[in-house]
């Protein structure tokens, strides 16, 4: 069976402000929780050393995109939460139209290459 | 014997000790802590369960490399220091114009209704130039030339030291005033030209700031 090789690491830091924007427009969620469906959602493919996801929330937070407050995990363990601010949605959506075309762009071309 | 909080512990030194922020350490130790127990459940032993968690949540030098990628860091601390200063300056003065100009202190003391009420208004003008212009910033030019923006900084202020000096050393000896008089003078000449400039360049800067997040990077 053809198997998608690892993503390079240009294209997964490239694609990490429009998957976190994406994954916290379904609700607020906490920086493990992100990585963990990222990765699940790429069928491990898509894979960040844990710790890089900090920084880039905390950029995204200083720039007014996202929020945080510490909360408690169900067993009582401290937790940072980040949920999407409305600057944060509007980069979102342009992130995912810059995305859809680069998408569109990619499929036309190689559609063509069959014809 | 393997001992995992004495592993934790030495692990948050050296994260410390290479200059990661405690705040920023905190949140990753949680995710230290979330992993060990994922490994821990899936019935990795608890030594190995740290090593793996510890490598791929990175190496001290790494994430201290990548938390510093962004300048923005450390001028945000510095401009919260700065905009510190300036709140504590322009509110201890605008504390001290409204009481001086509601109470009457000091050399208000023998003032009469209408120097009384000009003092009052020329303390309110000095909180709104100093406050308002802080709040309402969003309303302002942002200035992206860095050199237009070094001029303004230097030239706002010394138009007003230069009407200071004009206003002290001309203008004043040639009036013959009593203390409330000298005051309610003092009120408009000294302090509300001050707060104007003073509010006039912190909200410039908060307005170049706020564009700068949104856009780069």
């Amino acid at each position: 069976m053809y198997s998608v090789p690892m993503i390079r690491k240009e294209l997964v830091a490239a694609s990490a402000e429009p998957l976190i924007l994406s994954l916290l427009s379904k609700g607020e969620s906490y920086g493990y929780a992100i990585i963990q469906e990222v990765k699940q959602r790429s069928g491990g493919k898509l894979q960040w050393t844990d710790g890089m996801l900090y920084p880039v929330l905390h950029r995204m937070e200083r720039r007014g995109l996202i929020k945080a407050r510490w909360g408690e995990s169900e067993t009582g363990r401290k937790r940072k939460y980040y949920s999407l601010k409305k600057d944060g949605k509007a980069a979102m959506a342009k992130h995912q139209e810059q995305w859809s075309l680069v998408h569109s762009v990619l499929a036309g071309l190689k559609n063509e290459q069959y014809v | 014997m393997f001992n995992l909080e004495i592993s934790i512990a030495e692990w948050r030194q050296q994260m410390l000790a290479a200059g990661i922020q405690p705040a920023a350490l905190e949140e990753l130790e949680s995710h230290l802590r979330e992993e060990l127990e994922r490994q821990t459940r899936a019935g990795v032993d608890a030594q190995q369960a740290f090593e793996s968690a510890a490598q791929t949540l990175g190496t001290a030098p790494g994430l201290v490399v990548e938390f510093g990628k962004d300048g923005i860091l450390n001028k945000s601390k510095h401009w919260i220091l700065t905009e510190i200063t300036i709140a504590a300056i322009t509110g201890m003065v605008s504390i001290l114009l409204l009481c001086m100009a509601i109470f009457q202190w000091g050399t208000l003391r023998d003032a009469t209704t209408g120097q009384w009420v000009s003092c009052l208004a020329a303390a309110i003008v000095f909180v709104l130039a100093t406050w308002g212009v802080r709040f309402g910033y969003g309303f302002f030019p942002v200035i992206g030339s860095e050199q237009t923006r070094n001029v303004a900084v230097i030239a706002f202020p010394l138009v007003v030291m230069a009407w200071w000096g004009i206003f002290f050393r001309i203008v004043l000896p040639h009036w013959d005033l009593t203390m409330s008089q000298l005051t309610t003078c003092l009120f408009w000449n000294l302090f509300v030209p001050g707060g104007l400039v003073a509010g006039l360049g912190w909200g410039m800067a908060a307005a170049f700031r706020k564009k700068n997040i949104l856009v780069n990077s």
